[in-house]
C-alpha cells in the first residue's frame, strides 16, 4: 500500500464515504492555468438593507468590499471611499526601481468591483466621522450613513530625520507608497554614475512589508551592477536591532524578514551592499542643489550619497486619531477587527493601520479583510463571530531581476493572549518559514502569486 | 441565461464558468485563506480547487502535510488542525460551478 492508497483508506475509515482524489492530486508542481471569463454570483443570504462604508481602496479595502458582497449578497450595500481613481500596487514596485517593470503595470482600477459585484465607488476622502449618528463626512462636503464603517487606509509617513512631506514629494522620495515617488526614485537611481552611492534607511518595526526594505536594497544593487555602473555602492542603515534567538551574527541578526535569504544576498550575491543595523540618530543634510543627494549622519558614521532614500517611520493616518488611543496604530479585536477603543462599536480597522501581531503587508491584509467581512455578515445574520479565525502571510521577494525568495506562515487565534500567532504542526511558533533557496523558479511563481492575489482583491 | 452543470476532471475551470457563493459560514473563512493563491472561491491561480469532494480535498491537504521539500503549500497544510482542513474542504466542495451559455 503506497501512501496515497493508505491515505484513501484512512479517509474511508474517517468519513465512511467513498471518494476519489481530485485528478490534480498527483501534480507535485504547481501550474498556472487561467480560465477566461470566470464570473461569481453573490450569495443568497436574506440579509436586507445594510450599508457598509469602507474608507480606503487598497488591498484590505478592495478585498473587504468584494467579499462583503460576494458572501453577504445584494442586501449588503457597500460604498468604497477612495480619493484616487486607480490603486498602484506597492507589491512588485521594487522591480520598477530596478527598471524591470513599469509603474503602469501595477495599476488596478475599481471597474471590476463596480461592474461585477455592485460596489459603489465614492471618489473622495473622509474628513471626519460621527459614530453616535453613524455618519462619515467627506471632502466634497457630502456625507454617508453606515451600519458598519471599515477603515482600510494604509499608512501615513512621518516627517523624519530632517526631511518633510515636501521633500518626499520632491527630490527625496521615500517611495514607500507606490505612485509618482516610485517613478522619481527610479529616475534618480537611473541617473547614478560610476562610483556613486545610494544610501537608504529602514525604520524601527513595525513598518509596512517586513522584507520590503531588504528587497529594495537588493534590487537597487542588482540594477547598478547590471547597468555597468562601476564602483557604485548601496548602504543600508537599519534602525532595527538584533532579533533574540537569531542564528546569524551581527549586523545580520537584525534583518526583520527572510534573514537567511537576505544574509546570502548581502554577503554573496550583492557584495556592493553594506548593511548596518541598530542604527540610531539618523540625520539628513540635503545638498544645496536639493537634487536628491546629500549626506546622512548616524551612529554608524557619516555617509555622503548621490541618492538618499529614507523610509520614514509611519503610523495610521490622522483621520483615525480617535481610533488610535494615543498610539501610532488602531487597536482591534482580531476576531472581527472591530476597534477596541471606547464608543467605537461598529467601526473596524483592517490592514496596515491596525495594531495586531501580524505583519503589515498586502497578502495578509487581504485575509484580515475576509475575517472582517465574514464577521460583519455573521453579525447581520445574528450569528456569532468565527471563534478561531486563521490568517496567512505569504510573499515572494525578488533578489535580482530573475531570481526570488519567499516567506510564509499561518496565524491561528490564541485565546489566551487574544492575538494571532504563527502556528505549525500543532503548536504556536515564533518564526515564519523562508524559502530554502533564491531561485529563478521562485521568480516565475512570484508572477502567479502576485496576479492571483491582485485578482482576488480587485477582480 | 441557461446554465449546465460542469464536471471538470482537471484543475482548470472551463471558460465562462459561473462560480457561486453558498450561504454557509462553516469553513468559509478558513477556505478563504486559499484564495490569494488559488483565486476567489478557489477558482484558479496556481490551480483550481473546485469540482472535488470534501474527502478528496481533505486527503490532498493531508498529503501535502508530509511533503519533505520546503514548499509553501506544505507549510500551509501544516498551519491548520485536521478539523480545520476538513471544514474548509467541506466549504470548497459546496461551491457550485456552472457554465454560462
Amino acid at each position: 500500500m503506497n501512501r496515497r492508497t493508505f491515505l484513501q483508506a484512512l479517509m474511508l475509515t474517517a468519513t465512511g464515504g467513498l471518494t476519489s482524489l481530485p485528478a490534480w492530486a498527483d501534480d507535485d508542481e504547481d501550474d498556472n492555468k487561467t480560465s477566461t471569463n470566470v464570473r461569481f454570483s453573490l450569495a443568497n443570504t436574506g440579509i436586507t438593507n445594510k450599508h457598509v462604508v469602507i474608507v480606503g481602496g487598497g488591498m484590505a479595502g478592495a478585498t473587504a468590499a468584494k467579499y462583503l458582497r460576494l458572501w453577504g449578497g445584494a442586501g449588503v450595500s457597500v460604498t468604497l471611499v477612495e480619493p484616487n481613481p486607480i490603486y498602484v500596487s506597492n507589491i512588485m514596485s521594487g522591480l520598477v526601481l530596478a527598471a524591470s517593470r513599469t509603474l503602469s503595470s501595477l495599476n488596478y482600477s475599481y471597474t471590476n468591483l463596480i461592474n461585477n459585484y455592485g460596489i459603489s465607488l465614492k471618489q473622495a476622502s473622509v474628513v471626519s466621522f460621527d459614530n453616535t449618528r453613524k455618519i462619515v463626512t467627506l471632502s466634497d462636503n457630502s456625507s454617508l450613513s453606515y451600519d458598519r464603517l471599515i477603515f482600510a487606509t494604509g499608512i501615513q509617513l512621518d516627517d523624519a530625520y530632517g526631511l518633510t512631506a515636501t521633500d518626499y514629494a520632491g527630490n527625496y522620495p521615500h517611495a514607500w507608497q507606490s505612485g509618482p515617488q516610485t517613478s522619481k526614485l527610479a529616475s534618480l537611481i537611473a541617473n547614478m554614475g560610476n562610483n556613486d552611492t545610494f544610501v537608504m534607511t529602514i525604520p524601527a518595526k513595525p513598518y509596512r512589508c517586513p522584507p520590503g526594505p531588504y528587497e529594495r536594497a537588493c534590487l537597487v544593487a542588482d540594477y547598478l551592477k547590471r547597468t555597468g555602473k562601476t564602483g557604485t555602492k548601496v548602504i543600508v542603515l537599519d534602525e532595527n536591532t538584533a532579533i533574540a534567538g537569531s542564528d546569524l551574527s551581527a549586523p545580520y541578526n537584525a534583518i526583520q524578514a527572510e534573514p537567511h535569504s537576505f544574509h546570502q544576498a548581502f554577503t554573496q550575491i550583492h557584495t556592493n551592499i553594506t548593511y548596518h543595523s541598530g542604527v540610531t540618530g539618523i540625520s539628513v543634510t540635503k545638498s544645496s542643489a536639493n537634487d536628491g543627494s546629500g549626506s546622512i549622519s548616524c551612529s554608524a558614521g557619516n555617509f555622503s550619497a548621490k541618492v538618499i532614500n529614507i523610509i520614514p517611520p509611519h503610523r495610521a493616518p490622522s483621520v483615525m486619531t480617535n481610533l488610535c488611543n494615543g498610539g501610532r496604530w488602531a487597536p482591534v479585536n482580531v476576531l472581527n477587527y472591530e476597534s477596541t477603543v471606547a464608543n467605537m462599536t461598529g467601526i473596524h480597522v483592517i490592514g496596515d493601520a491596525s495594531q495586531t501581531t501580524q505583519p503589515k503587508a498586502g497578502h495578509i491584509a487581504n485575509q484580515e479583510a475576509k475575517v472582517c467581512a465574514d464577521a460583519i455578515i455573521r453579525a447581520f445574520q445574528n450569528q456569532g463571530v468565527d471563534p478561531a479565525p486563521v490568517t496567512n502571510s505569504a510573499c515572494y521577494s525578488p533578489i535580482t531581476n530573475t531570481t526570488a525568495s519567499w516567506l510564509t506562515g499561518v496565524y491561528q487565534y490564541d485565546a489566551t493572549s487574544k492575538t494571532m500567532r504563527l502556528w505549525a504542526n500543532g503548536a504556536f511558533t515564533d518564526k515564519a518559514i523562508e524559502s530554502a533557496d533564491i531561485s529563478s523558479k521562485n521568480f516565475s511563481k512570484m508572477s502567479t502569486w502576485f496576479n492571483t492575489l491582485m485578482g482576488d482583491s480587485f477582480s | 441565461m441557461a446554465t449546465t452543470p460542469c464536471f471538470a476532471d482537471h484543475h482548470e475551470l472551463p471558460n465562462n464558468a459561473l462560480v457561486d457563493s453558498p450561504n454557509i459560514s462553516k469553513g468559509r473563512l478558513l477556505a478563504s485563506n486559499c484564495f490569494q493563491c488559488h483565486a476567489t472561491q478557489g477558482s484558479g491561480g496556481f490551480e483550481a480547487l473546485l469540482n472535488t469532494s470534501q474527502t478528496g480535498m481533505f486527503a490532498e491537504l493531508m498529503e501535502q502535510r508530509f511533503k519533505i521539500k520546503r514548499k509553501i503549500m506544505a507549510i500551509h497544510a501544516q498551519g491548520y488542525t485536521k478539523e480545520q482542513l476538513w471544514d474548509l474542504s467541506g466549504y470548497l466542495a459546496s461551491i457550485n460551478v456552472t457554465v454560462q451559455r
